[in-house]
């Protein structure tokens, strides 16, 4: 037993990792705050997103500004269909895989063919291309998105079904168990031969193909995993933010969110994401509480594709923006001296 | 079975206004060693990524155990039996010796536990199994160069296609090297070998194949190669004092 | 009619694209490092004129000059602060590196200067004009045709100037030219600079009709990106092309159906390109 509890999973101790995830399964019960309480979910959410991006990023080092286009397909799935049709967001979770697996096999089987920075274009293109088309989407709700009726449940199954609690408890460990799958995914991922196919293809394209990797093939299955795992997280998004609409969903913003937090964190590496999102997200909410102050933001005004939109919210933050400013040097610094991230930091990565 | 283990024939290239290579035609039988010859810009690696599917032919035929491979993507080639190393080294950088030619196990099926046993099998026969936990880039150049042949030999190919072995390799290593091919012969392996080394070509080979401006000039035994009159001319000619 | 002058705006909108992408066309093709931040180089630009006309009443089209060599040495700056350091690193650490630069350079210039969208109301640059029934905007027409001008500049620039077959060789093979005496640092620190310059020339013309925000220069980079890759990258003519392409078509699609989808036909039209032509219709790998 105490053998076991010593192995360590990429560099931690499995007792190590024991302590750190009983503490995120009992820190709701022990605070309160409610402003924390959302931190640590969006954390865990964007975690898990991150390490799910690093799949397809990482191991297999097809890096795609694109991942926004799955949580959306999630996001809206769940709204849609509830609003549409009265579906429980939990049964609309088939449909949104459904549609978010061939959406990834309509977008991977051309795009891959392409290597280094063309394919990581073509991703951005086709991002900012889902998002003018989304944004002016009337079913979909266009700009302005879809709002959520607001139900109160009668009792847990009620809530469950229609996928709105009235407590954050349910939504916490809800976005903990999507982190664990993501995690647990990657790591099952990384240890096998598909894993290691990943990282030759990642490595040296060519040998493998010449080694008898279907180089085509696992690329899509990696990214097929991927998308999936981020849809699931765009769901739950959709239940726990009961409004979904173009910017926070299916925009270049949001993929290069998750992409930073993978890379800053420790691209290809199981713990990199996680850590990445524990970092980035409690700085980004605290610095734009404090900083940028509270925005209201006029949807009907915003003009352009997704990232426009997005520096115009930002621009529409009066004297503020020191926010992306730091976030922008931040960026930098890496790049420049520690491009392994955060991880590069605290221990030797190859 | 009966019949030629590789057929090339006509096989034809041109990028733009020059010809790769022009119908080549010519036949390895299994269990031969066959050296492919020719000077700089002879087509000879070419050759290679069209017969491997890196490069579709424009026309010809490759024919492998009797059946049409033309053009055929090179990772289903290597589920048939056909392996090749790359001229310029192509090693999985940042994987260990061991974790590189688990790759090429992999590929053919099995678990992880039989690719990593498979794989210091083929580190051992090329006497790498004392880098296996080294990272490929760690490697030096002639350590790479046998990674390659471990890792293609991992897919349990019926034949192998050496780019250039013993380029960049220092003297006293080529010997070593020799041995390590007249081993994979020994294994079962038929092999065909790019090679600029007169020497180790006319030690290695059961027949030679010499190639010039992208067409076949000669073929036969070494010692007929050697003699030939045109391979004398081109590859061989100054030392001679003729031309 | 109508088709006329749809092609008339488009080929102007299409000129001042073209020479966005000439430069980024440019920086890929000597260091295969895509400039993410370009796009601010040309709002800096845009700004620096503002600034003449406010404070000091100089003309744009005067100041545009000046903007290209304060920007040449700006962007020699960032070749020398943060670029040189990159080429070595991986894809990943390249494109943070100037998707970094991105964020940094817009963040600050909102900071400094707000959101307000400022204009220069007045200068020679003015006035419009029909011919034959098409309509004419004075200031489009100049910097159309500036930014014509400025293209056959780069051109010939490349093509003709020792410095440009340098750049040339650099792009084709470094190794090899490192062995005829060039060097290659002082080339990609060129190469920036001059990339930066004929941006900020585009950023100029633009500032004397277009709305200057510190998000003008993203709205003029992206579909400048698309006109790269349509181009292919590494191509000065392709990019050239691709941009004039990209503004016929993004100015006819958007009015042919509505402005909101402008940008859909731009992106449609880059992935029917690339399924047949992967590396763009003039670029290399």
């Amino acid at each position: 037993m105490t053998a076991w509890l010593g192995r360590r999973v990429e560099g931690l101790p499995v007792a190590a990792i024991v302590v750190l995830f009983a503490a995120l399964a009992l820190y709701p019960l022990l605070t309160a705050l409610p402003f924390w309480r959302h931190i640590v979910i969006m954390s865990m959410l964007y975690g898990a997103m991150g390490v799910a991006w690093n799949i397809l990023g990482g191991l297999a080092g097809q890096v795609s500004f694109g991942h926004g286009l799955y949580f959306g397909i999630g996001a809206y799935t769940a709204a849609y269909c509830y609003k549409a049709f009265g579906l429980a967001p939990l049964l609309s979770v088939p449909i949104a895989i459904a549609i978010s697996t061939l959406a990834a096999v309509l977008i991977g089987l051309p795009t891959f063919r392409l290597r280094g920075h063309y394919f990581v274009l073509a991703s951005v293109f086709i991002m900012e291309g889902i998002y003018v088309v989304v944004s002016n989407w009337d079913q979909l709700g266009a700009a302005i998105g879809l709002e959520y009726p607001v139900y109160r449940a009668q009792g847990f199954l009620d809530a469950l079904w229609h996928g709105q609690f009235p407590g954050k408890l349910p939504y916490y460990y809800g976005a903990l168990g999507l982190f664990v799958l993501a995690l647990v995914a990657f790591r099952v991922i990384q240890r096998s031969p598909f894993g290691m196919f990943l990282v030759a293809i990642r490595e040296e394209q060519d040998a493998a193909l010449s080694l008898g990797v279907d180089v085509a093939r696992y690329k899509l299955y990696a990214l097929i995993v991927s998308a999936a795992i981020t849809t699931l997280c765009g769901t739950f998004y959709a239940q726990y933010v009961l409004y979904v609409e173009p910017m926070s969903t299916v925009s270049l913003v949001v993929s290069l969110e998750i992409c930073f937090i993978a890379i800053l964190g420790g691209i290809g590496t199981l713990w990199g994401p996680a850590l990445g999102a524990f970092v980035i997200v409690p700085l980004t909410e605290l610095l734009r509480a404090y900083l940028s102050g509270r925005i209201a933001l006029d949807m009907s005004a915003l003009s352009g594709g997704g990232l426009m939109a997005w520096l115009e919210y930002y621009a529409r933050g009066g004297g503020g923006n020191l926010d992306i400013l730091a976030y922008g040097l931040v960026i930098i610094l890496i790049a420049r001296f520690q491009p392994a991230g955060v991880l590069g930091f605290i221990r030797r990565i190859d | 079975m009966t019949g030629p283990l590789l057929e090339i024939a006509g096989l034809s290239k041109r990028f733009g206004g020059v010809y790769a290579n022009r119908d080549v035609s010519f036949a390895v039988a299994r269990g031969e060693i066959v050296g492919l010859i020719g000077p700089n810009g002879a087509g000879k690696t070419t050759l290679f990524n069209l017969v491997t599917g890196f490069i579709r032919p424009d026309s010809g035929l490759v024919r492998f155990a009797g059946a049409e491979v033309t053009g055929m993507r090179a990772d289903r080639l290597c589920h048939l039996g056909v392996a090749r190393t790359f001229q310029i080294l192509k090693p999985f950088p940042r994987l260990t010796a061991e974790e590189n030619v688990m790759i090429g196990a992999l590929a053919r099926g099995g678990g992880m536990r039989r690719a990593r046993e498979s794989a210091r099998r083929c580190l051992a026969l090329v006497g790498l199994d004392h880098k296996r936990e080294v990272q490929a880039r760690g490697l030096s150049t002639g350590q790479r160069k046998r990674l390659e042949m471990a890792r293609a030999l991992a897919t349990s190919p019926q034949l192998l296609l050496l780019d250039e072995i013993t380029g960049g390799v220092d003297q006293p290593s080529i010997p070593g090297l020799i041995a390590l091919v007249g081993r994979l012969r020994d294994e079962g392996v038929t092999l065909l070998v790019i090679e600029h080394n007169m020497r180790v070509i006319m030690g290695l080979a059961d027949r030679v194949v010499f190639l010039h401006l992208g067409a076949k000039l000669a073929e036969g035994r070494p010692q007929e190669i050697a003699a030939h009159p045109d391979v004398v001319a081109l590859y061989l000619g100054r030392r001679d004092g003729g031309h | 009619m109508i088709y006329g002058q749809v092609l008339l705006d488009g080929l102007i909108v299409g000129l001042m694209f073209a020479l966005v992408a000439m430069g980024l066309s440019l920086i890929y093709g000597v260091m295969n490092i895509v400039n993410f931040a370009h796009g601010e180089f040309m709002m800096l630009a845009m700004y620096f004129c503002f600034f003449a006309w406010s404070l000091f009443g100089i003309d744009p089209l005067v100041s545009t000059p000046l903007a290209a060599v304060v920007m040449f040495f700006v962007g020699v700056a960032v070749y020398r602060l943060l670029i040189r350091h990159v080429l070595g690193a991986s894809m990943v650490a390249q494109i943070f590196a100037t998707f970094g630069l991105l964020l940094f350079i817009q963040a600050a210039a909102n900071f400094f200067w707000k959101a307000d969208v400022r204009s220069i109301p007045t200068s020679w640059a003015a006035g419009n004009f029909q011919i034959a029934g098409l309509f004419f905007s004075g200031p489009e027409v100049i910097a159309g045709l500036g930014a014509l001008l400025t293209a056959g500049a780069l051109y010939w620039f490349i093509h003709r100037t020792e410095t440009g077959l340098a750049l040339q060789a650099v792009a084709e093979d470094p190794q090899a030219a490192r062995l005829m005496g060039i060097d290659s640092d002082r080339m990609f620190a060129i190469a920036w600079g001059v990339s930066c310059a004929v941006v900020a020339i585009g950023g100029g013309l633009l500032s004397t009709y277009y709305a200057i925000s510190p998000l003008a220069g993203s709205r003029w980079a992206l579909p400048a990106f698309v006109a790269v890759a349509i181009g292919g990258f590494g191509s000065i003519s392709g990019a050239f092309f691709g941009g004039i392409i990209i503004g016929v078509v993004q100015t006819a699609g958007g009015f042919f159906t509505s402005p909101s989808y402008k940008l859909l036909f731009v992106y449609g039209l880059y992935l029917l390109i690339v399924f047949w032509r992967p590396y763009g219709l003039l670029g290399r790998r």
